[in-house]
């Protein structure tokens, strides 16, 4: 009996120790430095040297910001650092891998609202156009669901690949596609430069929260009360620029970011989170929002109290327009275009037609205040669809979004 | 007076079994399935469905589900519930990626450290049901919103990043089988010695059965129920652990619904939803069918517009047919 004790409490400070050892040689053979920790600022001005192309390549870059400051009227709108450089054409030039006409990999959002179900139509509208197959995968906004989908096309072996991410997590799994010798084009979003992709084709994050944000910095002349309205906690799309505007409102003393919230981009909510501004800030004086959806709310809120609704900026939806037409509310819109997804076709078959391409092809869209507003209203479509819209009106009447 | 005859006595005929009851029972009846769509893309994409890189994604999709619907099964079987299980994945999936931030030195400590921290969640989910007396539903429903809004806290973008030794590990396979699906098949192997070979195991389905009874029989349910939620939470944060490793970045979202998926795998797999009556081979049916019915919506190419109706269908059938079978 005490001897069974006394294997047991043996056997037992054995296992320890061994876990214990087990624990430590685990440790003690790990570097202390940080992974990539040299290649992350080294990394930077190797690309720089290496760099094709870079002065066209930054004009292009820099033309973005410049257009958008012009339709704000902004006399200051500075771009962030980015570095924008030409794609090695020889890299990625390739024949079709099956058959006649090349395959495209789309791994896309999926049709959960009227942006999601125009960027795939638009996708598909034009690769019918150029003769080309797609291998369609839809995330439903889910990025672990992405994470699978991305997956499941490489293993179909695509000649490339065009990818709407739904979140950062989806990096390492672009990462393996590219490894797998898919060039990969990220299409409406960014990716650490980690996820290596061979370009990025989107509206910048930067561009729109710095550019509303300074907008109504000058809308206020430098002084007032504001709040924020993001769309949904967690979520890149919506934090980035968020933190953009965050940073540009601190370059102003005087002005006082007094609340943050969030609409999940539903104007019923933001309409909810509007009517308690109103009880909670009387004097708010302007109010940031990085949708339109969000920016309807908050106009149903105030017309429906019988206030004057303050400065508002969003994204340029129709339903917008429409509720705020014929008012005098004074607002700066701007879109991040769903049918940008065409450009991010194009981007991929250049790269496998070897023509150059831009690692980073940051998109211009139209940008505009209430003073232009009237002029790109459309009675004719859905209260949804993001004006001015490129998509082929053919296919929009085909979606049922305008009326033929 | 009228005479009776006695009635010829029948001799008793044993009933006949009812095999699809049997089978539900036993949890083999979604494999009917499984295997059905298996015959189905075989014949209608076989060469692509076959290929290693797709068999490698079939079950590297499973896995996170897999494990945390491990966790679901043991809970539901002893009659709770965990919501929190999709949560506990976003903690430990952006903590492990925020705290190694590609130190190779502090993998082995964190991966450690996201096991202790999926254990006391689960634990402080065990301690509120059975000591405080409240219902899991409400209790995991809490956790929930905690932990997620303490994530976002933490980080409201993405964060971190795993070291390449877990990447390498996520990425990796023999042949078709990924290294992390072998993570999944130990889960299971030991979840089902745990539930079927020991005392434990037995208790979890008489506290599932009937709790009172259980007490009465002199069980310990407090101990039992807090080993379930334990179970939950420490796979909960392997499943966690995995997806960091396969996202490399630590995203604030990235559990998010896990735990509908995972009650939905239990659920198919003829497990009961009151407790005391499933198995593991079921709920692991159930994370197959789900993996399959993903990839073979992709591997057909259906329309965009149907993937989610053709999902619904699919799980209310099996539901139909085999949960309401086994009454």
């Amino acid at each position: 009996m005490t001897n069974t004790a006394f294997r047991r409490a043996r056997s037992r400070r054995i296992l320890a120790a061994a876990v214990g050892f087990a624990t430590l040689v685990a440790v003690a053979g790990c570097s202390a430095e940080q992974e990539g920790a040299g290649s992350g600022g080294g990394g930077g001005t190797g690309a720089a040297e290496d760099c094709i192309n870079a002065e066209e390549a930054q004009a292009t870059y820099e033309e973005s910001w410049s257009s958008v400051a012009e339709a704000f009227g902004l006399s200051e709108l500075t771009p962030v650092e980015e570095e924008v450089c030409e794609v090695d054409p020889e890299t990625w030039a390739a024949e079709p891998k099956q058959g006649d006409a090349y395959r495209i990999a789309f791994a896309a959002q999926g049709p959960t609202n009227s942006w999601g179900v125009l960027s795939e139509e638009a996708f598909n509208y034009h690769a019918e156009e150029l003769g080309v197959d797609v291998l369609y995968a839809a995330a439903n906004g889910d990025a672990t669901q992405q994470v699978d989908n991305i997956q499941q096309l490489a293993s179909q072996d695509p000649d490339a690949m065009v990818v709407v991410p739904m979140g950062e997590g989806i990096a390492g799994q672009v990462q393996a596609a590219v490894s797998q010798g898919i060039p990969v084009v990220l299409c409406s979003g960014i990716l650490p430069e980690s996820s290596q992709a061979v370009s990025t084709v989107t509206r910048q994050y930067d561009l729109l929260g710095t550019a509303y944000a300074e907008w109504i910095a000058q809308e206020l002349g430098g002084e007032g009360q504001v709040a924020i309205l993001s769309g949904l906690a967690g979520v890149p799309t919506a934090e980035y620029q968020k933190a953009a505007a965050e940073a540009t409102f601190e370059k102003y003393p005087d002005i006082e970011v007094v609340t943050t919230q969030y609409t999940e981009w539903s104007p019923t909510v933001a309409k909810t989170v509007a009517q308690n501004l109103i009880a909670s800030y009387p004097d708010l004086d302007a109010i940031w929002s990085d949708s339109g959806y969000g920016a309807i709310g908050v106009v149903q809120a105030y017309q429906e109290a019988g206030l004057p609704v303050p400065p508002i900026t969003g994204d340029a939806v129709n339903d917008f327009l429409l509720a705020t037409q014929g008012t005098d509310v004074r607002y700066a819109l701007s879109t991040f275009p769903p049918e940008m997804s065409s450009t991010c076709l194009d981007t991929a078959m250049d790269l496998l037609n070897g023509e150059p391409v831009l690692n980073k092809v940051y998109i211009d869209s139209p940008s505009f205040t209430n003073e232009e507003g009237e002029q790109y209203v459309r009675e004719d479509c859905d209260g949804g669809l993001l004006v001015p819209t490129s998509a082929p009106e053919d296919l929009l009447v085909e979606l049922g979004m305008c009326q033929a | 007076m009228t005479a009776t005859t006695p009635a010829p006595a029948v001799a008793p005929t044993r009933p006949r079994p009812n095999w699809v009851a049997v089978a539900v029972r036993r949890g083999a009846a979604v494999w009917v399935i499984v295997a059905a769509l298996v015959l189905v893309l075989s014949v209608l994409r076989g060469g692509s469905f076959w290929s290693t890189g797709n068999l490698a994604a079939l079950l590297t999709s499973a896995v996170v589900l897999g494990l945390v619907s491990l966790g679901q099964h043991t809970v539901i079987l002893s009659g709770g519930i965990d919501l929190s299980v999709g949560a506990m994945v976003t903690i430990t999936t952006l903590l492990t990626a925020v705290l190694i931030d590609g130190y190779p030195i502090r993998t082995a400590p964190v991966l450690i450290g996201m096991l202790v921290l999926g254990a006391l969640i689960g634990a402080l989910n065990g301690v509120l049901i059975t000591l405080l007396g409240m219902p899991p539903f409400i209790v995991t429903l809490g956790m929930l919103y905690l932990v997620n809004g303490a994530a976002l806290w933490i980080s409201s973008t993405p964060a971190g990043r795993v070291t390449s030794i877990l990447s390498e590990f996520a990425f990796g396979r023999i042949g078709p089988i990924p290294y992390t699906f072998l993570v999944l098949v130990l889960a299971v192997v030991a979840m089902w010695f745990l539930l079927n070979r020991t005392v434990w195991g037995k208790q979890v389905f008489a506290v599932g059965g009937d709790l009172h009874s259980a007490r009465a029989a002199g069980i310990d349910t407090t101990r039992v129920l807090l080993g379930v939620y334990i179970a939950s939470g420490l796979l909960a944060a392997i499943a966690g652990i995995l997806l960091a490793s396969r996202s490399s970045v630590g995203s604030p979202t990235a559990g998010a619904g896990l735990e509908l998926s995972a009650i939905t795998v239990v659920v198919i797999g003829g497990t009961s939803l009151l407790g005391g009556r499933g198995t593991l081979l079921g709920t692991m049916g159930g994370v197959a069918l789900l993996s399959l019915i993903t990839n073979s919506i992709t591997l057909l190419q259906f329309p965009s517009t149907i993937t989610d109706l053709i999902r619904g269908i699919i799980i209310i059938a099996a539901v139909a047919i085999f949960v309401a079978k086994r009454r």
